[in-house]
């Protein structure tokens, strides 16, 4: 089956900054894929690229063969660190957003989801904590049965309870041959639910490897070889 | 999607517009009414005088409201969706820049029409029924008087009323796509984007004007047979450069939001 990710010879400056430098890597269907790195590596800047915003200095990146645009957008669901719905939306505002937009979006999955975390369809968003603001869009985002799930820094800023949540919904709730990338630098939490890490260290790849080959390798968990690698 | 893309964008804008307009029309009804005929259960002139003028400044007041808040908040939903938090939402959603751009300005160009429509009714409100009809029924024998002389005098007025129109018409997505160019321009910086956006619709505007300027000063020069030869031409060169910077705009904020989006 056709890789779902191929970057080949990425880069990407922001003036004199280097964000990403040659980057070549190939993502397989159906993985769990941790892209980890310290703050600063360029893991948001090649999800961004992924995700179709923004545009490479150099090189190229395709998702399921496509240069990332419109036909991408289709099969990619990414959700960014950050709180991007409409503060003003209701809950059943926001599934509809969803459902008008996305052909693939599951509407009931996500009902029950909300209603699991006892979220009702009227309450508007900005009424919500900042943790269940995060759970909202993860279950919007986890609601697509799409074929690359992007997810940026998603357990970042919440509570402990929370990030097993959200850990959880991603394993139960992604389409058995899809592949999800998950951004992020606080490995011990994630590490259990990777098969595949990508470290990123200054713009460039520093190691690919399957969880299981690289504690084998190392004879040590990814947490520790992260904070090995990337020790100050 | 262009139609998904407006209902999203109308209810977003309709939510803060409406209640403005509902008000306008409302203190344009309350001026009729104590004006013309409520008299708050009072004899003295002085009082009711009084009512009268806090509800005719009021009145005003708010049409200063709704013109600022019409524009306020067309711009600064297209700021909100396009460069800050939203973006993310809107650039990933499956739908090309054009569709993106198309929506935002159709919704836009939509309001503004209807701030219009209702600026323009709630001056109907404003007007006893009686004096209304009266003075429509004036306006309409003015403008039959000047089509007769315009008719004696040769001069056609239907080019003048087409070429008015049209005008009209490219004014209102033009003025949006000068706020969106600045807007996309502005956001190419790391910092102080809004003032640079507002920077740039200064330059906008200037450039506009330098060309309007120039447009005259060749005008000035040319030999024209009549004045009507003159003004129509007048006309059409407006139409021309508000066409022009339109398409400019329009095509230079679709080419920066494909490919030097810089979301924050």
């Amino acid at each position: 089956m056709t890789p779902i990710l191929t970057c080949t010879g990425l880069s990407k400056r922001y003036g004199a900054k280097q964000a990403l430098s040659g980057v070549n890597l190939t993502v397989p269907r159906g993985r769990i894929v941790g892209l980890l790195g310290p703050n600063g590596s360029g893991k948001t800047t090649l999800i961004k690229i992924a995700a179709g915003l923004l545009t490479p200095t150099e090189g190229e990146l395709r998702v399921g063969g496509y240069l990332p645009g419109i036909e991408t957008k289709r099969i990619v669901s990414y959700l960014p660190e950050r709180t991007y719905l409409n503060d003003w939306m209701r809950v059943r505002d926001l599934l509809k957003y969803f459902s008008d937009f996305y052909a693939d979006f599951r509407v009931d999955t996500a009902r029950q989801m909300l209603s699991d975390l006892g979220i009702g369809d009227n309450m508007r968003l900005r009424t919500m904590s900042k943790g269940t603001k995060e759970k909202v869009q993860l279950i919007l985002v986890m609601s697509r049965e799409a074929e690359l799930y992007l997810l940026d820094e998603p357990i970042g800023g919440v509570d402990p309870a929370t990030r097993d949540y959200i850990l959880r919904t991603i394993i139960s709730h992604y389409s058995e041959n899809a592949t999800v990338i998950i951004s992020t630098h606080l490995i011990a939490d994630v590490e259990q639910v990777l098969d595949d890490v990508v470290f990123l260290k200054e713009g460039q790849i520093h190691t690919v490897s399957s969880v299981d080959e690289l504690r084998e390798e190392k004879g040590k968990s990814v947490d520790a070889l992260f904070r090995e690698v990337f020790r100050c | 999607m262009l139609g998904k893309l407006m209902k999203y964008d109308n209810r977003a804008i309709g939510r803060i517009l409406l209640p403005v307009y509902g008000g306008m029309i409302l203190l344009a009804l309350l001026n009729n009414l104590v004006r013309n005929f409520w008299d708050f259960g009072t004899d003295d002139p002085m009082i009711l005088k009084i009512f009268q003028v806090i509800t005719m400044v009021a009145y005003v007041l708010v049409i200063f409201v709704a013109i600022f808040t019409t524009v306020f908040t067309i711009v600064s939903r297209f700021y909100k969706d396009m460069t800050r938090d939203e973006g993310y939402l809107t650039h990933t959603l499956p739908v090309g820049s054009s569709t993106l751009l198309g929506a935002k300005l159709l919704s836009g160009s939509l309001w503004l029409i209807i701030g219009l429509a209702a600026g323009i009714a709630s001056v109907f409100c404003l007007i006893r029924p009686d004096t209304l009809s009266a003075a429509l029924r004036n306006f309409g024998a003015f403008v039959h008087q000047v089509i007769l002389i315009l008719e004696e005098a040769k001069i056609s007025w239907v080019p003048y009323l087409v070429e008015f129109i049209l005008l009209f018409v490219l004014t209102i997505p033009e003025s949006l796509l000068a706020f969106y160019l600045a807007i996309a321009i502005g956001n190419l910086a790391n910092n102080h984007r809004v003032l640079a956006a507002i920077g740039v619709y200064t330059l906008i505007g200037i450039a506009k004007q330098t060309v309007y300027t120039l447009l005259g000063i060749i005008a000035e020069h040319l030999e024209w047979q009549t004045m009507t030869e003159m003004s129509l031409s007048a006309l059409t060169a407006l139409i021309v450069v508000s066409l022009v910077f339109s398409v400019a705009s329009f095509f230079v904020t679709r080419f920066l939001f494909r490919h030097k989006l810089n979301l924050a």
